[in-house]
């Protein structure tokens, strides 16, 4: 298993649809690798070469990347490990490659890193074994088994991305280097990073005003923030560790939101990439009261604005003729548990047209007519009519309701298990996190 | 090395950050004579050198109102700063207002940050700070402070009647966090307390460390 799959997933894997581009297979020892054809050096490939993706043993290392250099490759992702990690010499010799490249004029991503993918493009220059679904969010990760276990997670969960980087000891491209670079990326509607440390504090900052500036959502999160945490941190990623109460402000100062975990970072950084942001002021639908105050307390937490509904809003849903008659009158609009699609589609056209609600949390509770498919698609139809509103629904339960979670995905509508990152995701689109 | 009471004034001033009305004095002569230039109450402390939580080893005396108030404020402190090395007595008209801290420090990854809390002897217990990187805009001042418990200062109402401006808080986080980006040399401001009113926000303490 190991033989082929920690090398030769670089350039194919049996996951992944295959690359467009041309590839070559280099090694002086074999003839081919994984059923491709092998050229002993970089200088023998046929025409110009953009990428290079280095994994041979540390101490080749250097001897590659001048070939590299002589043969003019534009870029180098060096995914070998056994450098700056490993201690006094392993980083002089990182210093030894950074400086061939830097002289070169060539770019250069680790060394000790994942490599990158791009889905759009069947790009795997990595050592992930699978591609995830293209969507529209980037994960930049200065720890590489953490994205290799995402790809596998995204897969689970139908996480599109634009683009994945594993930074590794980034000794030539950076963090900052890459939020400036997706910042301006047709593709990326959200960034995601898990981040150790940062090289330059102002550096990065810029990028992500840069990010923020062009509409897309940052989303952080810390390791190493305290404890034996920030002990490890220096060990694993050579990555300087400031104080994290500064971090934390920093980020925010420029515009990113800091989360807590993992799951928050996809989740939030998912419905940023599906959903637009919008002005303050939103409404909840649910067919369950539990659901609703638990929506309401989390919305008063964060700062989500629950507005108030109108009397001229009130009257449309009465003269519809679909509301319950002890349906709430209020926000959140109980729909009461009986609620069947049309009952949705009436409440969710009619409080998505006002232009005082500028955003919706659509909960469902699993009851006895509950129709979860009717009424994904009621939720799908409405968000479609009003692109600029985000919507995010909280469809609670399992088996019954897949299908109707499923739909949602599937159309770029996210759905949360627990009204909290419902909640959460609605502050981080209204710029409350 | 930490800077001298009046080279720290200079500095401060010059960035457009107040300092209460003060004198340095080098002995007990010098306090009275001060005296009648400034507005009581006084206070009165003993400043520089090897001094620097002054509540804690009592070398400050506060609502001095008249000259019989300084001879024994005088008295007590001499015998108390006995065998410290400092700079001199420091007489300083008291304020009444909100205490707040203003800090300024580096951090390896970001470079200079600024710091706004509650102020006064409590603020390490209640760790009631907001941070920012400095060079910042008097937007990125304002949601400091609205960050903070002591945002309630600043409100219409105030907090059990004390109120202060925040338009001259955040003029203040502003000047400091120009100061910390702008002088290299400075690794380390505290201003503590700062108090703030309706009409100013004037530096009572301040201790601005260099390096080099």
């Amino acid at each position: 298993m190991l033989k082929g799959l920690v090398k030769g997933s670089v350039f194919a894997s049996p996951f992944a649809k295959p690359f467009k581009g041309r590839i070559f297979a280099v090694n002086p020892n074999a003839s081919e690798i994984l059923g491709v054809k092998c050229i002993p050096s970089v200088k023998d490939a046929a025409g110009p070469v953009d990428l290079a993706v280095i994994c041979v043993p540390a101490a080749l290392v250097p001897t590659v990347l001048r070939e590299c250099a002589e043969k003019k490759v534009k870029a180098a992702i060096v995914v070998s490990a056994g450098f700056a990690e490993t201690g006094p010499e392993g980083r002089q010799k990182q210093e030894e490659i950074a400086a061939i490249c830097r002289n070169a004029g060539m770019l250069l991503l680790g060394p000790n890193c994942l490599g990158v993918l791009r889905p759009a493009s069947s790009l795997n220059a990595s050592f992930g074994l699978g591609m995830p679904p293209s969507g529209g969010m980037a994960f930049v990760s200065q720890s590489g088994a953490l994205a290799d276990s995402v790809i596998d997670w995204a897969l689970e969960q139908m996480y599109g991305f634009s683009a994945l980087v594993s930074l590794g000891n980034s000794a030539g491209l950076n963090e900052a280097d890459f939020v400036d670079w997706l910042a301006s990326d047709a593709q990326t509607k959200a960034i995601t990073l898990y981040l150790e440390g940062v090289r330059n504090g102002k550096a990065f900052m810029a990028a992500v005003r840069k990010a923020v500036a062009n509409d897309k959502k940052v989303f952080v999160l810390k390791g190493g923030r305290e404890g034996k945490g920030l002990k490890a941190v220096s060990s694993h990623t050579a990555a300087m560790a400031g104080s994290y109460p500064v971090f934390a402000a920093a980020m925010r100062q420029c515009g990113a939101t800091v989360v807590d975990s993992l799951e928050e970072l996809f989740v939030l950084g998912d419905a940023a990439s599906k959903q637009p942001a919008a002005r303050n002021g939103v409404a909840v639908i649910t067919n369950g009261g539990g659901a609703g105050v638990l929506c309401a307390d989390y919305c008063h937490r964060y700062g989500v604005q629950l507005v108030d509904l109108r009397e001229k809003t009130l009257a449309r849903l009465d003269r519809g003729g679909n509301m319950h008659s002890a349906y709430s009158r209020s926000n959140p609009l109980d729909l009461i548990g009986d609620a069947l699609p049309e009952r949705y589609a009436a409440a969710l056209e009619t409080l998505l047209s006002e232009n005082y609600v500028h955003g919706l949390i659509v909960v469902q509770t699993l009851q006895t007519m509950t129709d979860s498919i009717g009424d994904a698609k009621a939720v799908v139809a409405a968000s479609r009519r009003h692109p600029k509103k985000p919507v995010l629904c909280v469809f609670m339960g399992g088996p019954y309701s897949k299908e109707g979670i499923c739909f949602l995905h599937e159309h770029g509508i996210p759905n949360f298990q627990d009204p909290l990152l419902a909640v959460k995701a609605m502050a981080a689109l209204v710029g409350k996190i | 090395m930490q800077l001298a009471f009046g080279e720290a004034r200079k500095l401060l001033n010059r960035y457009g950050l107040k300092t209460v009305r003060s004198s340095l004095c080098a002995d007990r002569l010098g306090v009275l004579d001060a005296s009648n230039r400034l507005r009581p109450p006084f206070v009165l402390k003993v400043v520089g050198g090897d001094v620097l939580h002054k509540t804690e080893k009592s070398l400050i005396f506060l609502n001095l109102e008249s000259r019989e108030d300084l001879e024994i404020a005088l008295r007590k402190l001499s015998k108390r700063a006995k065998g410290l090395k400092f700079d001199g007595f420091l007489l300083q008209e008291q304020l009444k207002g909100v205490e707040l801290i203003l800090g300024g420090s580096r951090d390896p990854v970001f470079g200079p940050v600024v710091a706004f809390g509650s102020g006064g002897v409590l603020t390490e217990l209640y760790k009631d700070i907001s941070l920012r990187v400095a060079p910042f805009s008097k937007k990125d001042a304002l949601e400091m402070i609205a960050e903070t418990k002591a945002s309630a200062f600043f409100t219409g109402e105030g907090f059990r009647g004390r109120k202060a401006s925040r338009d001259r808080v955040a003029s203040a986080l502003v000047s400091l966090s120009k100061l910390m980006a702008e002088r290299g040399e400075v690794s380390e401001v505290d201003l503590n307390p700062v108090i703030a009113t309706q009409e100013a926000a004037t530096i009572v303490d301040a201790r601005v460390i260099c390096h080099g």
